[in-house]
């Protein structure tokens, strides 16, 4: 299986696109090029649904070490301990088509979505928040000084949609927020509605702020 | 240009569905739209009849099928009418394919 996972993440890659697969190590990891850098370590795992720590920790247990793990597909959840152990590595993680991205942005281990970060760091700084668990890379359990913890949910979305909910609770199995993961856009109306008859709240980062405080 | 063989791919994608997509319309935007060579997914919007289409569709569509991961976001005509999402999106109808639509964007 992981030869195969493997060698379908090789055929995406795409020499048109500055990169390019240059070789594999012992370990079956992709050697890919950009450019005229100097290659770095991919490894793909086939994990259907959620990525755990088990399933990432024995490609960090040989000689080579990733400097990058793709999971397909690439809907599969990472938990916050495989991200965690991924990180410290160092290394970074993402769908086949980040790796492009994580490339042309010079250090491939330092490759970190912007957004996971951006609500992470926002939600931590919250006045009435103590603590921020990543439960899966994108949710988070938010600790609150005064209120009951709330389960926080990025989704994805220009506008975010009432399927874009109900997507979020079949891939997250439920949550409090639901927050829109650009700063553009809006939450439309059946989207909250939808939000509301799960008891969640569909809402826009600001709301999100507004929010946690109450 | 990769740009040109992933629309391809989602018109084929879309036609495959058959009855799924029936009455649907499929946009295009973001990077790819913009044939960035840096894009890492393909943002795409497909405008649906009913909450059950919106549905069916997120079950019958692979993310992974094409050369780049679909980011898929799904609403109905009225949700997106309501918030104006085509025109603020910038996106592109490619499918169905009309007559009088070009190939291909002017990029």
């Amino acid at each position: 299986m992981a030869g195969s996972v493997t060698d379908w993440v090789a055929g995406k890659i795409d020499p048109r696109e500055n990169l390019c697969v240059v070789g594999r190590t012992l370990e079956d990891f992709l050697l890919v090029q950009y450019k005229d850098n100097p290659p770095f370590a991919v490894a793909v795992i086939g994990v259907q649904d959620v990525i755990l720590e088990s399933h990432v920790s024995p490609l960090f247990s040989h000689a080579t070490k990733p400097d990058f793990v793709v999971n397909v597909p690439s809907k599969a959840l990472w938990t916050g301990g495989a991200i965690s152990l991924i990180h410290a590595a160092p290394a970074a993680f993402g769908t086949f088509g980040d790796i492009g991205r994580a490339a042309s942005g010079g250090k491939v281990h330092g490759f970190r979505n912007k957004n996971w970060e951006f609500f992470r760091k926002a939600i931590l700084q919250h006045t009435n928040v103590m603590a921020v668990d990543r439960l899966y890379d994108e949710v988070f359990e938010v600790h609150r000084r005064k209120g009951r913890n709330l389960k926080v949910a990025l989704v994805e979305g220009y506008h975010v949609s009432a399927e874009d909910v109900r997507n979020a609770r079949e891939r997250f199995g439920g949550f409090d927020i639901a927050v829109k993961k650009t700063g553009y856009g809006s939450v439309t109306q059946a989207a909250r509605d939808a939000a509301a008859s799960m008891g969640a709240e569909a809402v826009a980062f600001k709301e999100l702020m507004q929010r946690l405080a109450k | 240009m990769i740009c040109e063989r992933i629309i391809d791919g989602i018109t084929d994608l879309a036609e495959g569905l058959g009855l799924i997509s029936n009455g649907s319309e499929w946009y295009l935007f973001g990077s790819v739209s913009r044939c960035d060579p840096d894009a890492s997914d393909i943002d795409l919007i497909i405008l649906c009849r009913s909450d059950a289409q919106a549905d069916a569709l997120r079950q019958a569509i692979n993310l992974d099928c094409l050369a780049l991961p679909l980011d898929l976001g799904l609403m109905t005509f009225d949700e997106a009418a309501q918030v104006d999402a085509i025109r603020t999106q910038g996106a592109w109808l490619i499918y169905p394919r009309t007559s009088t639509s070009p190939s291909y964007p002017a990029f």
